[in-house]
């Protein structure tokens, strides 16, 4: 039966302005008339509440397309001086013509790339700009170079490049030997090699963008293209992996991951192998992607399998370059000329599947620019820029919303990565150049007498200071600040926002070196030079002194003192204030008062420009702070966005990612759901065991935790393992007598006492024992008391009265001296000490103690833990039992049930 | 002849036999060009500024009559107008779908990917496969659509142009985008 039109209409219009539960009823009355209807009718009405297609974009979309430059209106225009005389071709991302013109009677030809981005967006055109100049920097015979670049007038960007005359690669390579195809390759190769040393990747290495010139030379065309747009309408890896061809593409850039010189090297050697074969490697073209990425893990067809006259080591070469894993491809495009060369005068080549660098690799992604020391390749020095370049992206965006500052912060980000590139212009010295050293000399740059611009100087010591606290060397960064402070002088610009950040961060980097009071006494002389008020950022550094000194109220006054002055339009700061006034109740047990301060924190950070690692930090607290009040859900909801945002930032395998799976792991024990926690610890470990190789204090904190969790479930054999595990990674990266040791061993003692393996515990128990003894220096210690009851508790089960008491009247002495009178925790102490004198025979010492005991739990203020009541209850069972009270024995007896 | 004389031309012609096949293909012919040419000088004039497609096709309109006494109706411009928008962003998508179904391209859905504020190349023509069928028994309701997402029309210049009220245009408008969104989410479910 059809429908009718204007019923259709009608209903639906009287529907929507309906409730739900009068709308159900008008629709059962409209299905008794007539069925269809009412069933068409529910379907637009669910429609019309989920309203998911989004048609107000479709004008917006139309003028981007109208704004789009015509191909044929544009022969004959002029763009900087240059006249497009016709069309040589169009790829993804524009249209690119051949142009020409005459200066002084000089002649000269170009080819100019106009790009079909929308024209609209003025950041994105002074973005463009920057990133022109960036590439404008390369200068290789190999490449070909960007002489000058600008927009129309109608908005649309162009570059202005060499004009090269010549064939595309696989079609030049047809008249030429297996040998002369290598060799065009590693000529590829070295032209990369040039462009990664100046920090600038491809991401878009196929044979349509390599030509051959008339002399028989490569020359690559479109470099940095990529990250010419890389910023443009928003995020840029989306808009240029949207539509792929996939078959140049290494599995990273497939999977939308951040991508770098790795990826360029996995697309020389999928073009090294067309060329060989005359067939690509894969043929991925209509595949879904799983299907394509679990083709690429399997790897190529070696070439020697294909034709004839092809070597194993060509094999091993191309399936290095082509490795399915980033790390393990060749450690720079120098390395893999030098194979292809190797080949060619038949030396042995280096490619093998494990090399220094799949290590290395591991260790750079520890932390961002975290290599202490550690020898670094050229690549190294890109994975760093890579990761400098991640982390300024944010931070840029903040500090566009001040033109000067905007200007000022970018000279200086490019005069540290020039300066790291002036260290190592050649890469020839790259085996021996640490990141260590980079830095060092780009410190020394700086200083040196090759800045003439003061401010520029100061603000990048001040950045590299930065991340010298970032790699927790304070007294490096220490040097850096100060020196940035002398710098600044007493001239006009002594007092400026510049010193007002170096104070700040010298003050933090002295704090974390263990020097308090001098941050302290520096900041009391700083203040004043800032008049009446001083400077906020001064009163931040000073407030998070005090708070991490423990004197909260001056902490509080400080902090508040900063907010008060510090700038409204400062949003990231205003945050990121707030979030550390919210860590002052939250470090005393006041979780709500906390999260109110967490959740403006949260909403000032989400002021755009949003600084998402400031936001994930935040929420990362808000999500520890829900969780402590009992709000699992809200904490997973914070918990889940702050991993979410940092996965967006860096991609789920990275160093940031970690402590958001161990927060959820937290938030998950809160709840008292075991095994999500243990999950989520596990994926915390998986990651930070495959990023960082596992010795690294955050992961025995993961195990720990995995530990806590397996325990509180009941599962003493995995509490055991992780205890264990974690134990292990603090052996090799701490000192013998470092605390965190010992907590863990009591950790791990508490579980094997709780699986009944009392013996196995007292080892652990013993050692951690020690080290409190040793850190305590002869005050009394809550640790070493607490270690110590343990191990009487330990001799007790194992039916060793004398040590037992021994060990418990120590334990007891030691804690009445710091714990209070009234706190359970001293109940317990006694406790165990009334069960030593128990089994030693001194059945009247222990009554009156064990009595005690019980009116202590029962005065407790604070609720007792049920093990102890029972243990307390049993031993006073016990007891009258053995002096024949049987009443009362019996009464405790009854009460234990 | 100017093509603003063309287009007046074309347009009373149209107005006065809109079965004129010839006549509303010469129309929407010089109607892109015209529009295009008035977008692409609009950014020259203003360095690039964005700007809307109301904007646009008011501005469109007073180059055609600039004195307001033109016999062609403003009315039926509007209509034309955002017909032509249509038939580009749909040409466009057709276009650029053909090429990438043509090489060697991998379609990669990523979640960065649909944050974009663009309905994406398939989308846009199902939406325009559903909007024809939305004018078979719902003609009406479909102009209004095609009036406010391509020409971008306010919601009172919908009403003025089809000659209807405020509150039909609104709940005409309700109507359409249900009965799209449920189109479309059908079809996404049966591929």
């Amino acid at each position: 039966m059809t429908i009718d039109v204007k019923s259709l209409e009608h209903q639906f219009a009287a529907l929507c302005d309906l409730d739900p539960s009068e709308r159900a009823d008008r629709l059962r009355d409209i299905a008794r008339r007539d069925e269809a209807l009412a069933r068409r009718l529910a379907a637009l009405l669910d429609a019309h509440d989920a309203d998911t297609i989004g048609l107000d974009v479709l004008p917006e979309q139309g003028m981007r397309v109208f704004g789009v430059f015509e191909e044929n209106r544009m022969i004959g225009r002029e763009l900087g001086g240059w006249r497009l005389t016709r069309e040589l071709g169009r790829g993804g991302l524009g249209v690119v013509f051949a142009a020409e013109r005459e200066r002084d009677g000089v002649h000269e030809r170009s080819a100019i790339k106009l790009l079909q981005v929308p024209a609209f967006d003025a950041d994105a055109g002074q973005r463009f700009v920057r990133e022109a100049a960036v590439l404008a920097r390369l200068d290789h015979p190999g490449i070909c170079s960007l002489r000058d670049w600008g927009r129309a007038d109608e908005g649309w960007p162009y570059l202005v490049l060499d004009l090269i005359d010549g064939k595309r690669i696989d079609r030049a390579a047809g008249g030429l030997g297996t040998m002369a195809r290598i060799e065009l390759i590693a000529r590829v190769a070295d032209a990369i090699g040039a462009a990664h040393r100046q920090l600038i990747v491809h991401l878009d290495i196929k044979p349509d963008n390599i030509l051959v010139d008339a002399r028989g030379a490569p020359v690559i065309l479109d470099f940095g293209v990529a990250r010419v747009l890389r910023e443009e309408g928003g995020d840029a890896t989306a808009t240029l992996t949207r539509w792929l061809t996939p078959d140049y593409a290494s599995p990273e850039q497939l999977r939308g991951e951040p991508a770098s010189v790795a990826a360029d090297l996995y697309a020389l050697g999928a073009v090294l192998y067309e060329l060989v074969t005359g067939e690509r490697p894969f043929k991925l073209a209509r595949l879904t992607l799983p299907e394509a990425l679990a083709r690429i893990e399997r790897g190529a067809t070696p070439p020697s399998r294909r034709v004839a006259g092809v070597g194993s080591d060509l094999d091993a070469v191309i399936a290095k370059a082509m490795h399915a894993d980033p790390g393990r491809r060749y450690e720079s495009a120098a390395a893999f000329a030098e194979d292809l060369r190797a080949i060619q005068e038949r030396r042995p080549v280096k490619a093998r599947p494990d090399t220094w660098l799949y290590r290395l690799s591991r260790l750079v992604q520890r932390n961002p620019i975290a290599v202490p020391a550690a020898v670094l390749s050229v690549l190294a020095i890109a994975v760093l820029a890579g990761m400098l370049a991640l982390q300024t992206g944010d931070l840029r965006k903040q500090r566009d919303q001040a033109e000067s500052q905007a200007v000022r912060a970018r000279a200086a980000t490019d005069l540290l990565l020039g300066s790291i590139q002036a260290a190592d212009p050649t890469g020839e010295k790259a085996s021996a150049t640490s990141v260590d050293e980079l830095l060092a000399a780009a410190a020394r740059r700086i200083d040196g007498s090759e800045v003439d611009d003061r401010q520029l100087a100061v603000e990048s010591l001040i950045r590299i200071g930065e991340v010298r606290s970032s790699l927790s060397e304070f007294g490096l960064a220490i040097e850096l600040y100060k020196r940035a402070l002398e710098l600044l002088g007493d001239g006009p610009d002594a007092v400026s926002e510049g010193r007002a950040t170096a104070v700040a961060g010298l003050a933090g980097a002295l704090r974390q070196a263990g020097r308090p009071d001098d941050a302290v006494g520096l900041l009391e002389d700083e203040i004043p030079a800032f008049g009446d008020d001083g400077h906020w950022k001064l009163w931040q550094a000073w407030g998070n002194l005090a708070v991490r000194r423990g004197e909260l109220e001056r902490g509080v006054e400080l902090l508040d003192r900063a907010l008060a002055m510090a700038p409204e339009d400062a949003h990231q700061a205003r945050a990121s204030l707030l979030s550390s006034r919210g860590y002052v109740p939250s470090s005393i047990g006041r979780y709500s008062e906390a999260l109110e301060f967490y959740q403006q924190a949260a909403d000032v950070a989400r002021t755009p420009p949003v600084d998402r690692e400031n936001l994930a930090t935040i929420l990362l607290n808000t999500a520890n702070a829900q969780s402590k009040l009992g709000n699992i859900d809200e904490a997973l909801v914070a918990a889940d966005e702050s991993l979410r945002l940092r996965i967006d930032m860096y991609g789920e395998r990275h160093v940031r990612t970690v402590p958001s799976y161990l927060i959820r792991a937290y938030v998950f024990m809160e709840a008292g759901r075991w095994d999500e926690a243990i999950d989520a610890a596990r994926r915390a470990a998986e990651l930070e065991q495959e990023l960082t190789g596992g010795d690294t204090r955050r992961m025995a904190a993961i195990w720990s935790a995995m530990g806590l969790a397996a325990e509180r479930k009941g599962d003493y054999e995995t509490a055991r393992e992780s205890f264990t595990r974690a134990l292990e990674v603090q052996s090799r990266i701490l000192p013998e007598n470092h605390p965190a040791l010992a907590g863990t061993r009591v950790n791990l003692a508490s579980t094997m006492m709780a699986a009944g393996d009392y013996a196995g515990s007292l080892e652990p128990l013993r050692q951690a024992w020690e080290i409190h003894t040793e850190v305590a220096q002869g005050k009394p210690s809550r640790s070493r008391a607490i270690a110590a009851v343990n191990i009487a508790y330990s001799h007790i089960k194992l039916d060793q009265p004398e040590p037992a008491l021994q060990w418990s009247g120590d334990a007891l002495a030691e804690a009445e001296q710091v714990l209070e009178s009234d706190q359970w925790l001293l109940g317990h102490f006694r406790n165990v000490h009334a069960e030593a004198l128990f089994v030693n025979g001194r059945v009247a010492e222990a009554e009156q103690a064990a009595l005690a005991v019980e009116q202590t739990y029962a005065a407790s203020e604070t609720p007792v833990r049920p093990d102890s009541v029972k243990e307390n209850l049993s031993l006073l069972a016990r007891i009258f039992e053995v002096t024949g009270d049987a009443e009362r024995a019996a009464t405790y007896s009854a009460r234990l049930d | 002849m100017s093509s603003t004389d063309s287009i007046t031309r074309y347009l009373l012609a149209w107005q006065a036999n809109p079965g004129d096949a010839h006549a509303a293909e010469q129309l929407s012919r010089l109607a892109y060009r015209y529009l295009r040419q008035m977008a692409q000088a609009r950014l020259k004039r203003e360095s690039g500024q964005p700007f809307t497609p109301t904007e646009l096709v008011h501005e469109a309109w007073l180059n055609l009559d600039p004195t307001g006494k033109a016999l062609a109706s403003r009315e039926h411009f509007f209509r034309l107008a955002s017909t032509v928008m249509r038939n580009l962003l749909i040409d466009h998508a057709r276009e650029r779908l053909a090429a990438k179904r043509g090489g060697d391209w991998l379609r990669l859905t990523l979640s960065a990917a649909e944050r974009e504020q663009t309905l994406d190349d398939e989308t846009l023509l199902d939406l325009d496969r559903a909007l024809d069928r939305l004018g078979h028994d719902h003609p009406r309701h479909a102009d209004v659509v095609i009036l406010r997402c391509f020409g971008g029309l306010l919601l009172k210049e919908v009403a003025a142009t089809l000659n209807i009220s405020l509150a039909t245009v609104k709940r005409d408008w309700t109507f359409a985008c249900a009965w799209l969104a449920d189109a479309l989410d059908k079809k996404r479910k049966s591929s």
